[in-house]
C-alpha cells in the first residue's frame, strides 16, 4: 500500500491513498501499526488522497485508536473528502476522532495539550 | 569382469530371503553398481516367477529337493539363471496369456518378459537353463538424474521459498556435475538485468557486481534467445564476452530457466552456468542436455507450486464465505409477521464477497420491533458477531422495551467481545406501539430511516456500537398517520458503486421512497433492491444490500 510518513514536531504523519476498503485492510493495519510503534504514539492520518473508507478499515482505525489512546497517544485526521467525511458522521465516529482541515491544525492540537 | 553369486532354494518359503541376501552379495563384490529400487523390485518379481515356474512346471523341489541357479553381475547387465531338470519348454511358443485367468500356464513367463531384456530357456547335458537378462541403465548418472529430478520437486513443491529454490538448483547441479563454479542469475525486472543470486567458487565481489543485460555475454544471449549454449572453447568464442580469465578451462554450459519452452513468448526467469569441470574435461551436450532438464523441471515445479497455491487460497476463501452464507441465512428472518394494520417487508441481497447485514422483527405485547444492523468487516467473524448481537438483543427486549436502553446495554454488553474482534456494529432499532401508531426510535451510527410522508425527525444519532463503552443512547419519537411508513437500509444501499463510477446515493433512494409511498411494502422493497442490483457494477467489492419497509395501512 502507498504510504509515506513525515515527522512534524514529534507527531507522524501519514499520506494515505486511494480506497480503504477489504482488500487491503491487513496491509492497512500493518503499515498503520508499523508507523505508530517506529515513529510516535501521536499520530496524524492525512486523508488528501482517499477516495473510500469500509466499515472493515474503520474497525481497524478505531482499534488502534483505543491502543495509542492507552499509552497516552493519539490518532488524529486531517483533509477529509466530503464522502469519505460523511460516512464517519453517519456511524457518529467523528466524535470519536478529531477531524482538522489540514496537517498543521491537526499537528498543532497534539502540541497544544502538552502545555 | 563378472561377479557370481550361486544360490539353493530349498523351500517355498525361502524365495524372498533368496533372493534378498544373493543381491546383497552381488552388490559387496561391485559396489559402485547401484541397484535403485525400481531395479530390485522388477528383478525379485522376475526371480519369484522363474522359480515358481520351476516348481510348477518342473516339479523342481519334488524331484531334487531343490532349486538352484545363479545370479551374475558385470557392468552392464545383471542376470539370473534358473535350472530345472524337468521336460523343458519352448519359451517363445508360449502365448499371450489372459492376465484374468490366473492359473493360464505362461503367465510368468510373460511378466518376465515384460521386466527384461532376455528371457531364454536351454537345455543343456545336465539340466535346462532359464535365463533372465536385464541392462543397467548405460550411464550410471542417469538413475542419479531422475532421483534428482524427484527431490527438486519434492523441495519446491514442498516448502521451499523461491531463493532457497535456487540455492537447491545450484545445489543439485553441483552434485551432479563436480564443477567448480557455478551461478544462478535471475532477471530484475526494475533493472532490467540479470543478477546472480545464487554462486559457489564465485567471491562475494564479483556476485554482488555481475549484473548482465539481455542479450550480453554468454549469460544474456541464454537468456535473451531461450537457448542453452554449450561453449567448448571461451577463446575462439565469437559471442562470449565473459572475460575468460575467470576461468581455468574454457569450456561452459549455461541454460534458460524457464517454465514452459513450449509457449512462444515465454521468457525465462532466469539462467544457470557451470564451468570449470572438477576433472578438467570440457562439457559435452549431453551435459547441458542434463542442465536444461534439471533447469526447466524446477522451473516447472516452481510454477505449478504458484498455481497450487492460488487453487488452495481461492478454495479456502470460497469455503469460508460459504459458511459464513450459511450462518447468515440462519439468522435473517424468513418470513415478516402478519399484523393487523401494517404491511412489512423485509429483504437482503447477500453479497459474493462476505458482509454482515441483518434485520428482524419482533412482536413483544403490544409493540413491533424493527431492527437493521450492519458489522464492520467482511469474514466469517462478522457473521458470528451478527449471531451473538442477534441473541444478545432478543434477551434484553424481553425485559427492556425502550430501544434507548436497549442499545445502551447492548453497548456495554458487546464492547469487550467488539474491541477483541476489532469490529463495531451500526443499528437502527425501532419500537411501534401498536395501539396508537406512535414510535421510538433508537440510531447506533446507523442511516436514520427514510419516511414515506417526508418528515425529518432530528437525527439524534448515537456512535456505532463496540467504540465507548459507557455510551448511552437516547430515542427520538412520533407518530405514524394513515399510510405513512419508513424504509430502513443499510450502507450497502448507498454506497453501491455504479459502473458510471457515481454511487447510488441517498438522495436517490429518498426520491425512490416518495414515488413508491401508494405501493406495497413488498413492492417498495422489491422495487429498490432490484434498482439497486441493476446499478451497481460487480467490479468492485459488494457489500450486503438490505431494505425493510413498515407502512400503515
Amino acid at each position: 500500500m502507498d504510504i509515506n510518513i513525515k515527522k512534524q514536531h514529534e507527531v507522524a504523519i501519514v499520506g494515505l491513498k486511494g480506497s480503504l476498503d477489504v482488500s487491503v485492510q491487513q496491509v492497512f493495519k500493518d503499515d498503520l501499526v508499523t508507523a505508530s510503534h517506529t515513529h510516535e504514539n501521536d499520530v496524524v492520518l492525512d486523508f488528501t488522497q482517499v477516495t473510500f473508507i469500509d466499515s472493515s478499515c474503520l474497525g481497524t482505525l478505531v482499534s488502534l485508536a483505543k491502543n495509542l489512546r492507552e499509552n497516552k497517544g493519539d490518532i488524529k485526521l486531517s483533509n477529509l473528502r466530503d464522502d469519505v467525511r460523511s460516512i464517519f458522521q453517519i456511524t457518529r465516529l467523528d466524535r470519536v476522532f478529531e477531524i482538522f482541515e489540514n496537517n498543521d491544525e491537526a499537528v498543532d492540537s497534539f502540541y497544544k495539550k502538552t502545555h | 569382469m563378472k561377479s557370481i553369486v550361486p544360490f539353493k532354494i530349498s523351500s517355498e518359503q525361502t524365495i524372498i530371503d533368496v533372493f534378498e541376501t544373493s543381491l546383497l552379495k552381488l552388490q559387496k563384490q561391485k559396489p559402485k553398481i547401484v541397484f535403485s529400487n525400481r531395479l530390485s523390485n522388477d528383478l525379485k518379481i522376475a526371480f519369484i516367477e522363474a522359480i515358481a515356474n520351476a516348481i510348477r512346471h518342473a516339479d523342481e523341489l519334488k524331484q531334487t529337493g531343490s532349486i538352484e541357479g545363479r545370479f551374475v553381475l558385470d557392468d552392464h547387465v545383471v542376470a539370473f539363471e534358473v535350472y530345472d531338470h524337468g521336460n523343458g519348454f519352448d519359451v517363445d511358443s508360449v502365448p499371450v496369456p489372459d492376465l484374468n485367468d490366473l492359473k493360464a500356464s505362461g503367465r510368468g513367463v510373460f511378466m518376465m518378459k515384460q521386466l527384461g531384456e532376455v528371457v531364454s530357456y536351454k537345455k543343456k547335458k545336465k539340466h535346462n537353463v532359464l535365463t533372465f537378462k536385464r541392462n543397467l541403465v548405460a550411464h550410471h548418472a542417469t538413475a542419479k538424474e531422475l532421483d534428482l529430478l524427484y527431490e527438486l520437486s519434492e523441495a519446491i513443491i514442498g516448502n521451499a521459498s523461491e531463493k532457497e529454490v535456487y540455492q537447491i538448483i545450484l545445489k543439485e547441479a553441483l552434485d551432479l556435475f563436480h564443477v567448480e563454479r557455478a551461478s544462478v542469475l535471475i532477471y530484475d525486472e526494475k533493472i532490467k538485468s540479470l543478477r546472480m543470486i545464487a554462486s559457489s567458487g564465485i567471491s562475494k565481489e564479483v556476485q554482488k557486481e555481475t549484473l548482465v543485460r539481455a542479450g550480453e555475454g554468454v549469460s544474456g544471449y541464454v537468456f535473451q534467445h531461450a537457448r542453452p549454449l554449450l561453449i567448448e572453447d571461451i577463446d575462439s568464442n565469437t559471442r562470449g564476452i565473459e572475460k575468460k580469465e575467470h576461468y581455468k578451462t574454457k569450456s561452459f554450459i549455461s541454460a534458460p530457466m524457464i517454465c514452459s519452452p513450449l509457449r512462444l513468448d515465454e521468457k525465462p526467469i532466469g539462467v544457470i552456468n557451470l564451468t570449470d569441470r572438477i576433472d578438467g574435461k570440457k562439457f559435452t551436450k549431453q551435459d547441458l542436455k542434463v542442465l536444461s532438464t534439471i533447469a526447466n523441471h524446477a522451473m516447472a515445479c516452481l510454477y505449478i507450486r504458484g498455481l497450487v497455491k492460488e487453487i488452495k487460497e481461492k478454495e479456502r476463501l470460497a469455503q469460508e464465505m460459504e459458511q459464513v452464507r450459511l450462518i447468515q441465512s440462519s439468522y435473517l428472518p424468513k418470513k415478516a409477521p402478519q399484523i393487523e394494520g401494517y404491511q412489512l417487508a423485509g429483504r437482503c441481497e447477500m453479497a459474493q464477497s462476505v458482509g454482515g447485514d441483518y434485520f428482524d422483527f419482533f412482536y413483544l405485547e403490544h409493540y413491533l420491533f424493527v431492527v437493521v444492523a450492519d458489522v464492520s468487516g467482511h469474514n466469517t467473524r462478522s457473521a458470528v458477531t451478527m449471531v451473538n448481537f442477534r441473541s444478545q438483543l432478543k434477551a434484553y427486549l424481553n425485559v427492556v422495551k425502550d430501544p434507548a436502553h436497549v442499545l445502551t446495554y447492548l453497548n456495554r454488553s458487546l464492547y469487550t467481545d467488539l474491541t477483541n474482534a476489532e469490529q463495531f456494529v451500526s443499528c437502527l432499532l425501532v419500537r411501534i406501539d401498536l395501539k396508537d401508531h406512535s414510535y421510538e426510535i433508537s440510531n447506533a451510527g446507523h442511516y436514520p430511516p427514510i419516511f414515506l410522508k417526508d418528515h425529518v425527525p432530528a437525527l439524534n444519532s448515537g456512535l456505532v456500537l463496540g467504540v465507548e463503552r459507557n455510551e448511552v443512547y437516547e430515542n427520538i419519537q412520533g407518530s405514524l398517520i394513515d399510510q405513512d411508513g419508513m424504509i430502513l437500509f443499510t450502507d450497502g444501499v448507498i454506497e453501491s458503486v455504479g459502473s458510471d463510477g457515481g454511487v447510488f446515493g441517498f438522495d436517490r433512494l429518498q426520491d425512490i421512497t416518495h414515488e413508491e409511498k401508494n405501493k406495497s411494502s413488498h413492492d417498495v422493497v422489491n422495487h429498490i433492491i432490484t434498482d439497486v442490483l441493476s446499478y451497481r457494477t460487480t467490479d468492485v467489492i459488494l457489500d450486503d444490500v438490505t431494505v425493510v419497509a413498515i407502512k400503515r395501512d
